[in-house]
């Protein structure tokens, strides 16, 4: 399993590794440069000391070198070997007897000094200097044989003992900082991610019923408070959304229950009686109720079988071209209340859609209006350049703007007790059903003097460019 | 026994007064909240049937102002509402019973017996009284085995007599528990019922089981045989 601790931890181990081991690496080779710097800066004095030795002079009229070797430079003879070579590669000057057949010493660069590494024949490390030079030359003498050479070669065991100090503090003291730095940084990490950390212990002893729980977001670190915000949002949707769905199995059970109870009841109280004690009238009573319960479970049914077909894609949307106003008229002047609304409208207004969905709508939400309110009904066309919308008002006085947030919601109505046995509470359900299947738009609306308007829109017209599903 | 049902469905609560009256008790009945809550507070009743979902005023809400108010009768919730947190609600808020719709008449007959028995604070559902036995199940009255034949009024009245024996029982008490609410009241009607009992008792020889207190009520003495 991916841990972001865990990943940062060793990105940071490896990290702090490189940057400790280039650091190290980086003092040890600066120090052994600097110290070789100055141990060959003394071999150098040597050597131009031991250049100094050698004179070419003009006495009776005949030039002669020499190598002055009475003034040769003081030096540690154990531990440094001086020798001056003439152009020509001959050993003039070795006062330290140095075996020359059995030890080839470091080569004379053409020109200039040359510096290396060397082994002593005993095996001691050393570090040498070539450097090549020309002659004193006294007034009065000329010398034209070329450059002679002093070779100057000296232990290095000071240098290699002080780079191997060095070379374990480094180790030693980089180990142990390196050791620091990297719990230090373990820790660092697991104090920045702790936060994270104690989120996911809360969610971890969060309950599947405790959807009402919410983040404290002030406190944390702004890096996870857009998360958590988002984390409290989605509570917010859940909890809705099974507040929604509890509201809905509560309804449909009382819508369920309440007939199947009553059938039950009307059954079991007739079966009590006695064939002999049984009233002629009685039956027929039971017989009634029963019927009335049924046709009444039938219809809560046949709602939610036309819910479940438009949700399932199975309902008839097929369009045809007709009247709006002829349509919308018609059904008005056919309502049992046709008294109650108030509808005008010369225009013809052809519009194309399915009839029997909009006839549908219709009915229910004249129904609705005449249903719900007690005065007059007003019925209204908006029309478009390319669609056209229906708006049925009424004012409903018990109704407020919280309300509208639940009327989506199946077998929803303003009276919780659902005792009107006249409604089921899917009226809207259905017309949303509808419109969703014709693409049309479904708002409801309640103004300041809580007149209630329920709009229909995006019927598409004939001659407008439009879409239909 | 006398039960409110305080229920919002025309059909149920109109059929359950038809059983319970087949059951030997006297029922009101009540289609909203604010009606029940009425009837709970100006009669006494030995059990009430509740609705949760109710026009007005809610079951809940019902429940609640009669537990607050120190109305000791016993409540049974009927409702459509099975989930868990209503019917820890309706047994919190002070319910007896809670029963899910849809439910079986016998069963709901059962509880209301039992809720009534425990209002009289009977357990067994035979009660005795000298050699008269009343099973509040078969809705019977027996004495030493043999079935007393009884019309409602009489039966009523010498059952609630004997659930509450030995203890002196007022006229209107009794006619509180024969007539409903809406019904009005025959000013002899208990006393007429008080001698078909005395003839029915006197038959089997223990007429004098039942007395008269005069301007207190009636009192069913246990031990008294003639």
């Amino acid at each position: 399993m991916k841990s972001i601790k865990r990943s940062l931890n060793l990105r940071q181990a490896f990290i702090q590794v490189l940057i400790f081991g280039m650091f190290s690496f980086g003092i040890y080779h600066f120090v052994e440069n600097r110290l070789l710097v100055e141990f060959d800066h003394s071999l150098e004095t040597l050597a131009y000391s031991g250049a100094e030795l050698v004179e070419v002079e003009k006495e009776d009229g005949v030039i002669e070198i020499e190598v002055e070797d009475d003034h040769a430079p003081a030096y540690d003879h154990d531990s440094t070997i001086f020798i001056i070579r003439n152009p020509a590669g001959k050993i003039l000057f070795n006062p330290d007897q140095v075996d020359v057949e059995n030890w080839s010493l470091p080569a004379v660069p053409k020109k200039g000094v040359d510096k290396q590494n060397e082994t002593f024949p005993d095996g001691r490390s050393a570090r040498s200097i070539v450097m090549t030079f020309m002659p004193q030359i006294e007034d009065g003498a000329e010398y034209h044989e070329g450059e002679w050479s002093v070779t100057v070669i000296r232990e290095r065991s000071s240098i290699d003992e002080a780079l191997e100090t060095i070379l374990w503090g480094c180790l030693g003291f980089g180990g142990l900082a390196l050791v620091i730095s990297l719990v230090a940084s373990y820790l660092s990490v697991r104090q920045g991610l702790n936060p994270l950390d104690e989120i996911g212990v809360k969610m971890m002893k969060l309950e599947m019923a405790s959807l009402d729980h919410r983040f404290e977001v002030e406190s944390l670190p702004q890096e996870i408070q857009p998360i958590v915000l988002k984390i409290n949002e989605l509570f917010d949707r859940i909890n809705a959304d099974f507040l929604r769905e509890k509201r809905f199995t509560s309804h449909a059970a009382h819508e369920l229950r309440t007939p199947l109870a009553e059938l039950q009841t009307i059954l079991q109280v007739g079966q009590r009686w006695r064939p002999e004690d049984l009233p002629e009238s009685l039956p027929s009573q039971y017989f009634n109720d029963g019927v009335e319960v049924t046709q009444r479970m039938s219809r809560l049914l046949e709602t939610l079988f036309l819910l479940s077909r438009e949700k399932s894609e199975t309902l008839e949307t097929a369009c045809t071209e007709f009247s709006l106003v002829e349509v919308l008229s018609k059904q008005i002047k056919t309502h049992p209340q046709v008294d109650r609304f108030r509808f005008e409208s010369s225009a013809r207004i052809p519009v194309l859609a399915n009839q029997e969905l909009f006839i549908a709508t219709l009915t229910n939400l004249l129904n609705n209006a005449v249903s719900h309110s007690k005065g007059e009904i007003t019925v209204e066309v908006e029309g478009g350049e390319q669609s056209v919308a229906v708006l049925v008002k009424n004012m409903a006085p018990e109704l407020t703007k919280d309300d509208l947030v639940y009327m989506r919601e199946p077998f929803w109505r303003k009276e919780s007790s659902h005792s009107n046995h006249d409604h089921l509470g899917l009226g809207l359900n259905l017309v949303e059903s509808f419109c969703r299947s014709q693409s049309w738009v479904l708002d409801f609306s309640l103004n300041q003097e809580n007149e209630f308007c329920v709009k229909v829109s995006g019927i598409s017209k004939v001659n407008g460019d439009f879409e239909v599903r | 026994m006398k039960i409110l049902i305080i229920e919002d469905s025309l059909h149920l609560r109109t059929y359950l007064k038809k059983a319970l009256k087949q059951d030997g008790h006297n029922v009101d009945l009540a289609e909203d909240g604010e009606v029940g809550l009425w009837h709970a507070e100006s009669f006494q009743y030995d059990v009430i049937v509740l609705d949760v979902m109710l026009p007005k005023v809610d079951g809940f809400t019902v429940l609640e102002q009669l537990r607050k108010n120190q109305n000791q009768t016993h409540i049974l919730m009927l409702t459509a509402r099975d989930a868990k947190e209503d019917i820890l609600r309706g047994l919190k808020s002070g319910a007896d019973d809670y029963m899910v719709k849809p439910f079986d008449l016998c069963e709901f007959s059962a509880r209301v017996e039992v809720l009534g028995r425990r209002s009289h604070r009977q357990k067994s559902p035979q009660i005795t009284v000298g050699p008269l036995l009343f099973d509040t199940m078969k809705k019977s009255i027996s004495v030493e085995g043999v079935r007393l034949d009884l019309p409602y009024r009489e039966f009523t009245i010498l059952s609630y007599l004997m659930m509450h024996s030995d203890e002196v029982v007022s006229r209107e008490v009794l006619e509180e528990q024969i007539y409903g609410v809406h019904q009005n009241v025959m000013s002899n009607s208990v006393n007429s019922a008080v001698s078909v009992i005395r003839k029915k008792l006197s038959s089997h020889d223990c007429s004098r089981l039942l007395e008269t207190r005069r301007g207190l009520g009636y009192v069913l003495k246990p031990t008294e045989k003639s």
